[in-house]
């Protein structure tokens, strides 16, 4: 019979591989790509460089594309642990109040209408197509809602209308324009594919802060996940902190969409993956899907960059293709529980 | 609003209306708890039990009327200190995948702690406490989902007992046990007023359990109370006719010399 709650050594022990799992996953990101660099090399240029190409390579191309993978995979990661959670719906991710379909548009319209903007724009232009898309779902969800009041369910419904109507946007814009769209598709897809460090100082802050807001209120999400009766009856302002936690995986979500446009699966798997390692408490489980979300999105993208070399291929789809299958095994073993 | 009665009554309600959005449940209900007692409420199914329970423990907002806590108006009271006052077990919660029995009774201790909990000696006495209480010592370590129906609803009841309040509401804490672990769980209440002292409400749907292990009934029909009081006095024939259906035999339970009902038609 399964336990819950591990002993102590256990969670070192998983804890102590998810950050190795991460190191190992930034070495490789450092070292291969279209040109491989020996790991030794990496190590010696990371804290030296030289005007050498691998240098550039390394500093100006692979670091801070590595960082920004990084970065938005532990963000949508915990965004779907915390949308997960206080929703107490299993299958809620990112995508679930249109966040990415919201991000996707804005990119896209950027790319067709404003081509001339600076490029600075762009990412707060998608980070805002994000939240708006979560707000147009969160209000339309609030004005249907009747004396059951603002229920998941409700949300989630209202969430994939929103979602559904950004898409026929998006598509309707992809088909009118279609010379002018060529130049987003690679973004449309989700990619990490020549990302800066300016791209990546857009958004660090932002995510950087939700990940930090995102591990002090771990225990409140633990309440949440009881359900709104028993944690209300706990004392918590069931509320307020759900209002405060979908907002803070809100903005973990458009962060990440806005820098590396929409990558599904990352969000409704990795969750699901620490859970089962570690069990329900999210003071443990979110620090580790964190780990666990930046890992995998590295190491996601250094695949897209190997298995059709030296040519890119867009994460997202390598994500989608891969998380697939996962998402099977998730649906069956949900399934079977209920 | 506050009058002397309230002042030394656990729950009251004052002229209390309960709706879902336009249609009004309970539309003028004043009840009064009494402290130290068991207090069962009966009723048809649909009748507004929960709706009235839930509002007694905050969990659903008051259309009009007011509920106050000795004297106290509830709403106006902090969140965590009405949980530590009063702790609500709604009926057929689900447990997050995973949690363990320990864990969940953990929760318990939320509203005595700050914004970021520790775990200080009373509170493992706390949780050691409830879990001796219900028997589910031995189950610390184990997913919720891995236990008896018995077992889980004695989990959950542990997790109330583990807020150390003064008053326990139990919405159908019964319901889906086999008969030996309904008798386990109505002892478990009885045995927490006689001990503890504690004010306990339950909703009930066996009348001669809730007239054998009761101090106080109060009879439901339509969202109103149709009686409160001694089991012996509230449960009539004329009641069980007009708030169920019901024609019935009233004995005389041997031990308590309350009455036993067996029923043996509907009048409806
Ligand atoms: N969330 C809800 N929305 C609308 N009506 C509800 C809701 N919950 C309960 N009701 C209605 O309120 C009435 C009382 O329900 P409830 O308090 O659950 O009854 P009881 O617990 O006595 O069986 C019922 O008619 C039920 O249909
Ligand atoms: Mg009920």
């Amino acid at each position: 019979m399964r336990k819950a709650g591990l002993p102590q050594s256990g969670r070192v022990l998983i804890f102590t591989g998810a950050w190795l799992l991460l190191l190992l996953a930034l070495l490789a990101s450092l070292a291969l790509g279209a040109s491989e660099i020996p790991l030794t090399r990496v190590a010696q240029l990371l804290f030296a460089p030289d005007d050498s190409t691998d240098s550039l390579v390394v500093h100006a191309l692979r670091l801070p594309r590595t960082l920004v993978a990084g970065l938005a995979g532990a963000a949508l990661a915990v965004s779907g642990l915390l949308l997960q959670g206080v929703t107490r719906n299993p299958l809620a991710d990112p995508g679930i109040l249109g966040v990415e379909a919201g991000g996707a548009c804005a990119i896209l319209v950027m790319v067709v209408f404003f081509p001339a903007a600076p490029s600075v724009l762009f990412v707060p232009a998608a980070f805002l197509g994000g939240v708006l898309a979560a707000a147009a779902a969160y209000s339309a969800a609030h004005s249907a809602a009747n004396s059951a009041g603002l229920t998941p369910l409700r949300l989630a419904l209202a969430g994939v209308a929103v979602a559904s109507l950004l898409g026929a946007a998006t598509r309707s814009v992809q088909i009118l324009f279609e010379t002018r769209a060529q130049g987003a598709l690679f973004a449309l897809s989700g990619s990490v594919a020549g990302r800066t460090w300016e791209q990546l100082w857009q958004v660090a802050p932002w995510l950087g802060l939700g990940l930090v807001l995102a591990l002090l209120f771990a225990a409140r999400v633990n309440v949440l996940a009881l359900g709104e009766d028993i944690a209300s009856s706990l004392g918590a302002r069931t509320a307020r902190d759900s209002a405060v936690l979908t907002a803070l995986g809100v903005v973990l979500a458009a962060g990440s969409v806005s820098v590396v446009g929409p990558i599904g699966f990352v969000g409704l798997l990795v969750p699901h993956a620490a859970r089962a390692l570690v069990g329900a408490d999210h003071r443990l489980s979110l620090p580790l899907t964190a780990l666990l979300g930046a890992a995998f999105l590295i190491l996601a993208d250094v695949a897209a960059r190997v298995v059709d070399r030296p040519a890119e291929t867009p994460v997202g789809i390598l994500v989608a293709a891969a998380g697939a299958p996962f998402f099977v095994l998730l649906a069956r073993r949900i399934g079977r529980r209920a | 609003m506050n009058r002397p009665e309230d002042l030394a009554s656990p729950l009251s309600t004052h002229d209390l209306k309960l709706a879902y959005g336009t249609s009004v449940i309970v539309p003028h209900l004043n009840l009064s708890l009494k402290a130290g007692q068991v207090t069962s409420i009966i009723g048809p199914n649909g009748c507004g039990k929960s709706t009235v329970l839930r509002a007694l423990a905050r969990l659903r907002p008051v259309s009009g009327g007011n509920v106050t806590l000795y004297g106290q108006a509830l709403h106006s009271l902090p969140s965590k200190e009405v949980a530590r006052r009063l702790a609500m077990l709604p009926q057929g919660p689900v447990a997050p995948e995973g949690l363990s029995v320990e864990e969940l009774v953990w929760f318990g201790r939320h509203p005595h702690q700050g914004r970021f909990p520790v775990r200080r000696p009373e509170d493992r006495e706390a949780v050691a406490w409830a879990l001796s209480q219900t028997g589910m010592t031995i189950f610390g370590r184990r997913p919720l989902e891995a236990l008896s129906g018995g077992q889980r609803q004695r989990a959950w009841i542990a997790m109330s007992l583990a807020q150390q309040t003064e008053i326990l509401l139990l919405d159908e804490p019964t319901t889906y046990l086999d008969l030996s672990h309904q008798l386990e769980v109505l002892q478990l209440a009885q045995r927490l007023n006689r001990e503890q002292g504690k004010t306990v409400v339950m909703v009930l749907h066996d009348l001669n359990q809730a007239v054998r292990y009761s101090d106080e009934i109060i009879a439901m029909r339509d969202g109103e109370v149709y009686a409160q009081g001694r089991p012996e006095d509230v449960l009539t024939p004329a009641l069980l006719t007009d708030v169920f259906g019901l024609k019935a035999h009233l004995l005389s339970d041997p031990d308590t010399g309350r009455p036993y009902i067996i029923p043996y038609a509907l009048t409806r």
